[in-house]
């Protein structure tokens, strides 16, 4: 039983949902302010399932990430644990989850909460992919910090276009 | 690193995990409006076992292989600050984690109808905060050392 | 007839609390103590195989005393008490995180 593969299906698994799962919420949440400018049982319904969809592809990914440093200990390639990219993972898990924190108390608003969700999973989506990325953990955090503005950026213009009131 | 000290440390690390995770989930679930208490109680169960079972399986191979085969690696290494400062936390933050477990298990299980009243929601939810907290840390740290043992 | 209702009683909750502060505030004051007195460090290792799974047994020890001496002791009771109960529980957890931390950071470069 190859271990190694089983976590790599359940860390893209987690990665599909949670990416997803982000993605579809931006959309129908925007569908559902651009119907009416408000969210109605039918389209909170439908949020509180993908909200759901994406908690779990986020349970999904910790256990198969930490399955990952398990097995890099236990086949003696500890120096993958101090790689840039792993701890730019480790921290958008934190930055995701203290977001979601944020925006359920209400203590940061949509259009910020909303660009940091989606950078940072499209972030560790892209961290993951990028085998060959050659930088320091810092010059990774200060570039997901830009694009994060950009995407605040965007999506203001998009919900200026489409008449959107958040 | 025999089998069953690889299955030790693996138990210790996924349960831990399982238990940082339930406990966000508890965190979270009392800040909504309208609690689930069922979603809660099993939810901070969950934790419970989760905190438990992985110091049961961090003790084991802590004391019985970290001690004699890690932390002399670890310290004579690039990164000894790691045991020095982060195993030495790590161990004994550890130790604080089952007791707010306990307490916020029991106060779920046996107090929920409390949770109408606001003040008590919101300083459980504080407590379940430290322990989902403290162990991001302790987990974010056991990185930060395994790492160093080479 | 007027009905009366019985508010539950959250002493035991509270001497739980009392218990759980207690034994993190034992761990605390026990790690330190052990690193400037080895004989206590010693006795750890002694009486229980090794002093990391004694400051544990203890701990479990003080909860469950403290714990068992507070139902019998509290006067206090009530929601309020049991919310004043997590506040100080989840601070104390904060604090003595953040002591052995800065504690074990600041005796670093003795060990160096």
């Amino acid at each position: 039983m190859d271990i190694g593969l089983i976590i790599r299906i359940g860390h893209v698994v987690g990665t599909v949902l949670g990416v997803g799962g982000a993605t579809m919420a931006e959309i129908f949440y925007l569908k559902a302010m651009r119907d009416d400018g408000k969210i109605d049982e039918k389209e909170g319904g439908f949020l509180k399932v993908v909200y759901s969809v994406l908690r779990w592809g986020m349970v999904l990914l910790v256990l198969s990430g930490f399955g990952f440093l398990i097995l890099y200990r236990i086949q003696g390639v500890e120096e993958r644990l101090y790689n840039p990219r792993l701890w730019a993972k480790l921290v958008l898990t934190l930055i995701i989850v203290i977001n979601a924190l944020l925006l359920q108390t209400r203590k940061i608003s949509f259009p910020w909460g909303s660009a940091i969700s989606l950078t940072s999973w499209y972030a560790a989506l892209v961290l993951g992919l990028w085998r060959g990325l050659e930088a320091g953990f810092w010059e990774i955090m200060l570039w997901i910090a830009g694009i994060t503005v950009v995407v605040y950026l965007a999506q203001g213009a998009v919900r200026k276009a489409l008449r959107i009131k958040v | 690193m025999s089998d069953l000290l690889k299955f030790m440390l693996a138990a210790h690390v996924l349960l831990g995990i399982v238990g940082i995770i339930a406990f966000y989930a508890v965190w979270m679930g009392l800040l909504k409006r309208r609690v689930n208490i069922g979603f809660l109680k099993w939810s901070a169960l969950a934790g419970f076992s989760g905190f438990i079972l992985s110091w049961l399986s961090g003790g084991y191979y802590y004391v019985d292989y970290y001690g004699s085969s890690v932390k002399p690696v670890i310290l004579q290494g690039p990164y000894p600050l790691a045991h020095i400062i982060l195993t030495e936390t790590k161990e004994h933050v550890f130790l604080f984690l089952p007791f707010l477990a306990l307490v916020i298990t029991l106060a779920l299980w046996f107090y929920g109808e409390k949770l109408e009243n606001e003040k008590f929601k919101k300083t459980l939810a504080a407590v379940a905060a430290a322990a989902t907290l403290l162990g991001a840390f302790i987990a974010v740290a056991g990185v930060a050392i395994s790492g160093a043992a080479r | 007839m007027k009905l009366l209702t019985r508010q539950k009683t959250t002493k035991s909750l509270i001497a739980d609390i009392y218990g759980a502060i207690a034994a993190i505030l034992f761990v605390t004051s026990a790690t330190i103590v052990g690193e400037f007195a080895s004989e206590f460090k010693d006795w750890l290792k002694a009486a229980f195989f090794h002093h990391w799974v004694g400051k544990g047994v203890l701990a479990v020890a003080v909860f469950l005393l403290v714990s068992f001496l507070s139902r019998r002791a509290l006067v206090r009771d009530g929601d309020s008490e049991a919310a004043k109960g997590f506040y100080y529980l989840a601070l104390a957890s904060a604090v003595c995180g953040l002591i052995l931390l800065g504690f074990f950071a600041y005796e670093a470069p003795s060990h160096l």
